[in-house]
């Protein structure tokens, strides 16, 4: 079938085949961003799970399936817009958009019709306010940080890592129909994760960015630069951490994790930026990196376990 | 006015994504009929 093949880019010498567009079932998975949507799911869980008041487990399930979704649409609108920038990105030049597999319009449809499908789900069979909060993060995601952010500041990041950090508190939503301090705490952790998070990707990415003319932070203030706001995020993040116990809504168990991780990710930080130069950062990135995603993990799944063991919680500042 | 003939595979992956759409409606639906059916239950109890 190769006549219905054309070459759309020469990426390092590597050609890839332009597909025609028609697209597989797994091409449109592929659109959901299932890695991210994993990690969506897992918070949003721990935010449904552990909210004060009481959910019917099949309306919990519901709840977690709109967000779930709704984290899809929002991939689906990133990777519509972002095509011409996927394309020249040796990370996502094999995206289903760039690649030929689906057409970008398809593409569109799919994300806008999923984004109205899970808030009006989430709203229908859950309720409003949750739906507005995912409305919210779908809208923060794919207009604020995809299609303004992302191309404008070296801070994309920072600002747009606020919708990677919506979940939990929708999640908690849907049970209590509101936000709080606490819902709040597990925002604010996530959103303060994410910077040195990405920033560790962009330190051996660089390249990629700089070919897609996005103006990631080591591009425009280069690696030193970098180096040191990764480390600055990281020691903002750290008391971060701590909010849900000062909040009475953690004990011992989630402490104890917290405080272990967080010697961990300050130790991978630290590496980077007592670094002698750029040159000697070695794989130290590449560490800090997989380490953050195993540091949020297991940081929400000792919140989680709390609730499971039902260990009683500090008594908090609030009382 | 004449058309370009789908290739094989174009047809075959134009089905199964049919056969996918069809099945997520019909889930989609279920999904909201027993919701449906928790929330009357849960009601009912309740009162």
């Amino acid at each position: 079938m190769t006549d219905t093949y054309s070459d759309i880019s020469d990426l390092e010498g590597q050609s890839l085949p332009r597909l025609n567009g028609e697209g597989s079932v797994s091409d449109y998975f592929a659109l959901l961003k299932p890695r991210v949507m994993s990690l969506v799911i897992f918070t949003a869980f721990v935010g449904i799970v552990t909210a004060p008041g009481h959910i019917h487990p099949w309306m919990g399930a519901m709840a977690l399936l709109a967000i779930a979704i709704g984290a899809g649409a929002s991939g689906a609108l990133n990777m519509w817009y972002d095509a011409d920038i996927d394309a020249v990105m040796k990370r996502t030049a094999k995206r289903p958009v760039p690649s030929g597999a689906i057409r970008a319009g398809d593409a569109l449809g799919f994300g806008l019709v999923l984004a109205a499908g899970s808030v009006f789900t989430l709203g229908v069979l859950v309720n409003w306010f949750a739906a507005g909060l995912l409305a919210f993060t779908i809208f923060f995601y794919a207009v604020v940080y995809t299609m303004w952010l992302k191309r404008s500041t070296p801070y994309n990041i920072v600002i747009g890592g606020a919708s990677g950090a919506f979940p939990p508190m929708v999640g908690w939503a849907a049970v209590t129909g509101g936000v709080d301090l606490v819902s709040i705490s597990l925002f604010m952790i996530i959103f303060l994760w994410t910077p040195p998070h990405f920033w560790a990707l962009c330190l051996f990415r660089s390249g990629d960015y700089q070919r897609a003319n996005v103006p990631m932070l080591t591009v425009v203030s280069g690696i030193a630069e970098t180096r040191r706001q990764i480390w600055f995020y990281t020691l903002a993040l750290v008391p971060f951490t701590f909010a849900p116990a000062l909040l009475g809504a953690a004990g011992w168990l989630y402490t104890g994790t917290a405080i272990v991780l967080n010697a961990g990710f300050i130790w991978f930080a630290w590496k980077i930026y007592a670094a002698k130069s750029d040159e000697a950062l070695g794989d130290a990135p590449k560490k800090l990196f997989k380490f953050s995603i195993f540091y949020l993990f297991i940081l929400f799944s000792g919140f989680l376990a709390e609730w499971a063991l039902k260990i009683t919680p500090f008594t908090g500042l609030t009382g | 006015m004449e058309y370009r003939k789908m290739t094989e595979q174009e047809v075959a992956s134009r089905r199964k994504k049919n056969v996918a759409i069809g099945i997520s409606l019909f889930v989609f639906s279920m999904l909201f009929m027993i919701t449906t059916m928790v929330r009357v239950s849960v009601n009912m109890g309740s009162s």
